[in-house]
């Protein structure tokens, strides 16, 4: 009889623990990163009694039920999975965003970017050309060169500006990133000592979450022994280990005359190469796409000085002296229209000959010939063609970055949603099992209730 | 599989997300009236565009170039008008005097009526515009027709003036003193690769001479063995001699050659050249051959009608009837003025050509961008309609799952 008191203890309290898990997993229904938790029960050892049987003379005899495990829904493989792609993802995202703003930068096609200001600047050639003793013609075209300048100068300066920024966030993310390695450092040690108490599950899915973002910052090898002692890696670095972790720490360092932040293990002068994460998108950002454009910029500025100048050296003003250099300086970070003939539109030679400078407005038209002329690519493109190149190319890369993200959005939400098939708590299901446990359990309470009387009823007949 | 609620949550929100994102492209599209906003929109034809926009921009300079030579030439037109009138009423005014003996008052009467057309055909010949001297070439500070003794200096150039209308497509717009009123011009045919390349076959004498209406002016170059000659020497020492041209080195499309133009007009300027022996300068540059004889590109100086009329003028002044030769000379620069008069014509039907072919092409440029960038509305609002609805049910069928659960019905 004592044995039914027992059953019905171990039944309440193991329906009262499914009923707890229960209540855990709909509370943490919209926790992230929190794993659904399952109670795992078998019945308790049965015991042998005798009976009348001759040919099996004893028999089991169940005594109820324990509880054998709380587990926690995790599907491993997904979760490598999700650091692979959370690597591509933040690499994608800080490019993208770098893209566009190059884009937003150039704002083409519009009326107000460089290439508007480059056939603005030629055609005012034409007029100078027709009547070269027209102030106002001349007026014109040191206006328009004065604009095509400072419109290829503050193209420059912002991209060389975004630029900076994106060096100035290195050493933010890493910042991020080392915190992130000192809390899953805690977490190792104490999963490593929750671990013989069992205590470890919301531990776990604290450390998934924690991996998951530094992933996303700087692509990582992630490695969990059976103890569930976790490490972590970066390009051979260990980062973190059983027993110790390192840090990140962002240099400057200089490249081809570039001061900009190297990534190198805190404290010493070893590099890290790393080769994902948004680290990494900025990195390339700033090293790969940005100098390609401040480069061509830098061609278009530097060809237009050269050619024009050349040009504009051989004619004669109106003065009947030799041109000057139209232009100064040697690339687009200082490009500009030399501030004597700023302060004197005679000074601008248009005429081919010294004699007859006021009728005659042939440099003029070879100026404006330059327009056409194949200047870049050993004669093959012109300036303006040169530019449309630039523009079609950094849209080819935009869309690239785009792309790449939104693919990389697909994957993770759709490993998500695995993940999120095995982890994830569904309220019609804790329900239907919270019914199903309730019942057991006011079940379990009517038959400790009915051992109860049947032991009054023993007792009272003593 | 199990479907969790956040699962089913999530799937809804990325649903109106995306529904909501082409939602928003659409609008955007709407708004600006452009499918083409920026270069990822579409990478390979925001190449095309940016070239079309480069080739209207363009067009549009090379049409307002026409429009403003189109003017100066209709005024040419005017000002070639009352020329040919003026040397019409000469021609009158001799036939009077040449078929009639006429007695000395008359004579007097005739010679100041010469005189006065005389004096209106030069003002007509110093014509100005926009402040600028219309017939002296590149030379438009300085009247272009000048009366120097008994002849008509020309102080103007030959260059005639250009405008773009394409990508290194030129037009003449202008007529010079020098198709107008003839004056004499030489060029020779041996090119050089630039102005100041160096003549290595020495010639066998550096002394020319040229001769311009009978004053001949001897010129010794001042040959270097050792740094050779250049044609901008032969030019500079030609222009310093006196001589009574206007030497250059002209660019052609073959390369550079010496030109040389008379400073007067008609027979006047005439010029000669001469070696001083065979192999010599004028030789090396084309002009000569050994014999001395002329093998260069020359025009004939013949009627000059300045000049006829300026030595008519002064014959009936003095009294002098036999001008035979100064009628016939006439007759021919009538006929230089006429031929100027259409070839102002051609000009204008030119640039009218190319104006209206200009414009065609332009319309064409700007039907093509517009295909490429802008949206065509009806079947936008089309793919908004749709894109709504998408949205809208996303919307639906989210607020209808997400409500629900099984604690509904417990």
């Amino acid at each position: 009889m004592s044995g039914g008191i027992e059953i019905a203890r171990k039944a309440l309290q193991a329906n009262a623990y499914v009923l707890d898990t229960i209540g855990n997993n709909i509370a943490n229904a919209n926790t992230p990163g929190y794993s659904r938790q399952k109670v795992s029960l078998k019945p308790s050892e049965s015991i042998s009694i005798a009976v009348n049987n001759v040919s099996k003379p004893f028999a089991s005899l169940g005594t109820g039920v324990s509880v054998y495990n709380v587990e926690r829904m995790r599907n491993e493989f997904f979760d490598a999975q999700m650091r692979n792609v959370l690597g591509e993802h933040g690499s994608w995202t800080q490019q993208s965003v770098a893209y566009s703003t190059i884009e937003s930068i150039f704002n083409e096609p519009s009326d107000f970017g460089v290439s508007a200001k480059l056939e603005a600047f030629f055609d005012s050639w034409h007029a100078v050309q027709q009547d070269p003793s027209d102030s106002g013609a001349r007026v014109s075209v040191i206006s328009t060169a004065d604009q095509l300048a400072k419109s290829l100068q503050t193209t420059r300066s912002s991209l060389h500006n975004l630029q900076r920024n994106l060096n100035e966030d290195v050493p933010l993310k890493i910042k991020e990133a080392n915190s992130l390695i000192s809390r899953l450092s805690d977490l190792n040690t104490q999963i490593v000592k929750a671990g013989a108490s069992g205590s470890s599950t919301s531990l776990k899915d604290e450390r998934t979450r924690l991996t998951n973002d530094l992933v996303q910052l700087i692509d990582a090898d992630y490695y969990e022994d059976s103890r569930g002692v976790a490490t972590i890696a970066v390009n051979g670095v260990i980062l973190l280990s059983e027993s110790e972790s390192s840090f990140l720490e962002a240099k400057m360092t200089t490249e081809s005359g570039e001061a900009k932040y190297g990534i190198f293990l805190e404290d010493t002068l070893r590099g890290v190469d790393i080769a994902g994460g948004e680290i990494y998108g900025l990195m390339q950002a700033r090293d790969e796409g940005i100098v390609g454009f401040i480069d061509k910029l830098n061609q278009i500025a530097s060809v237009l000085i050269e050619k024009v100048n050349q040009i504009h050296r051989a004619g004669y003003d109106l003065q009947g002296n030799p041109g000057g250099n139209l232009f100064e300086g040697t690339s687009a970070n200082d490009i500009k229209v030399s501030d004597f003939i700023t302060r004197n539109g005679s000074l601008i030679a248009a005429s081919s000959t010294i004699s007859n400078v006021e009728g005659n407005g042939n440099n003029a038209l070879a100026i404006s010939q330059l327009r056409d002329q194949g200047v870049f690519d050993s004669g093959t493109t012109s300036i303006s063609k040169f530019y449309q190149n630039l523009i079609s190319n950094l849209g080819v890369n935009t869309l690239a970055a785009t792309n790449y993200l939104q693919t990389n959005k697909d994957i993770i939400s759709q490993l998500n949603n695995q993940i999120a098939e095995v982890s994830g708590v569904s309220i019609d299901e804790e329900m239907a099992d919270m019914v199903r446990f309730q019942h057991a359990y006011q079940a379990s309470a009517k038959y400790l209730s009915v051992i109860q009387q049947v032991l009054d009823t023993l007792i009272n007949m003593v | 599989m199990r479907i969790t609620n956040g699962m089913m949550a999530n799937n809804v929100l990325e649903n109106i997300l995306r529904s909501s994102q082409v939602l928003y492209k659409t609008q955007e599209q709407m708004s600006s009236l452009k499918k083409i906003s920026k270069p990822s929109d579409d990478p390979t034809n925001i190449n095309r565009i940016m070239g079309f926009k480069s080739g209207i921009n363009r067009m549009s300079q090379y049409l307002s170039n026409i429009n403003s030579v189109k003017v100066n030439l209709d005024t040419v037109d005017g000002i070639l008008f009352s020329l040919t009138n003026e040397i019409n009423s000469v021609q009158t005014t001799l036939g009077r005097y040449t078929n009639s003996a006429l007695s000395g008052d008359y004579a007097t009467i005739l010679a100041s009526d010469v005189d006065n057309i005389f004096d209106s055909i030069m003002k007509l010949a110093n014509s100005k515009l926009n402040g600028k001297y219309v017939f002296g070439g590149d030379n438009v500070s300085q009247p272009p027709f000048e009366i120097v003794g008994d002849k008509v200096k020309y102080n103007g150039t030959d260059d005639q003036k250009i405008i773009t209308v394409g990508e290194n497509e030129t037009l003449e717009a202008s007529i010079t003193g020098i198709e107008l009123f003839s004056v004499h011009r030489m060029e020779g045919v041996k090119y050089s690769n630039s102005p100041d390349q160096a003549l290595y076959a020495a010639p066998t004498s550096d002394t020319i001479s040229i001769t311009v209406g009978g004053n001949t002016t001897d010129i010794t170059i001042g040959y270097d063995s050792t740094k050779g000659m250049t044609l901008q020497n032969v030019v500079d020492s030609i222009n310093q001699s006196g001589a009574e041209v206007n030497a250059r080195v002209e660019q052609t499309a073959d390369g550079y050659r010496l030109k040389m133009v008379s400073q007067y007009l008609g027979s006047d300027g005439e010029i000669t050249l001469e070696d001083k022996m065979p192999g010599g300068v004028f030789e090396k540059f084309g002009l000569l051959n050994s014999g001395g004889d002329f093998v260069g590109i020359q025009n004939v100086p013949k009627g000059g009608v300045l000049s006829t009329i300026l030595s008519i003028k002064n014959k009936i002044q003095s009294g002098n009837e036999d001008i035979a030769q100064e009628i016939e000379d006439l007759a021919i620069g009538r006929d230089n003025v006429i031929k100027a008069h259409a070839l102002v014509g051609i000009y204008t039907k030119r640039m009218e050509e190319r104006e209206s072919f200009l414009i065609d092409q332009q319309i064409q440029q700007k039907t093509l961008t517009s295909s490429i960038e802008d949206v065509d509305l009806a079947e936008l609002m089309m793919e908004y309609n749709q894109q709504m609805i998408a949205y809208q049910s996303a919307l639906n069928v989210g607020a209808k799952i997400m409500g629900r659960t099984l604690l509904d019905y417990l």
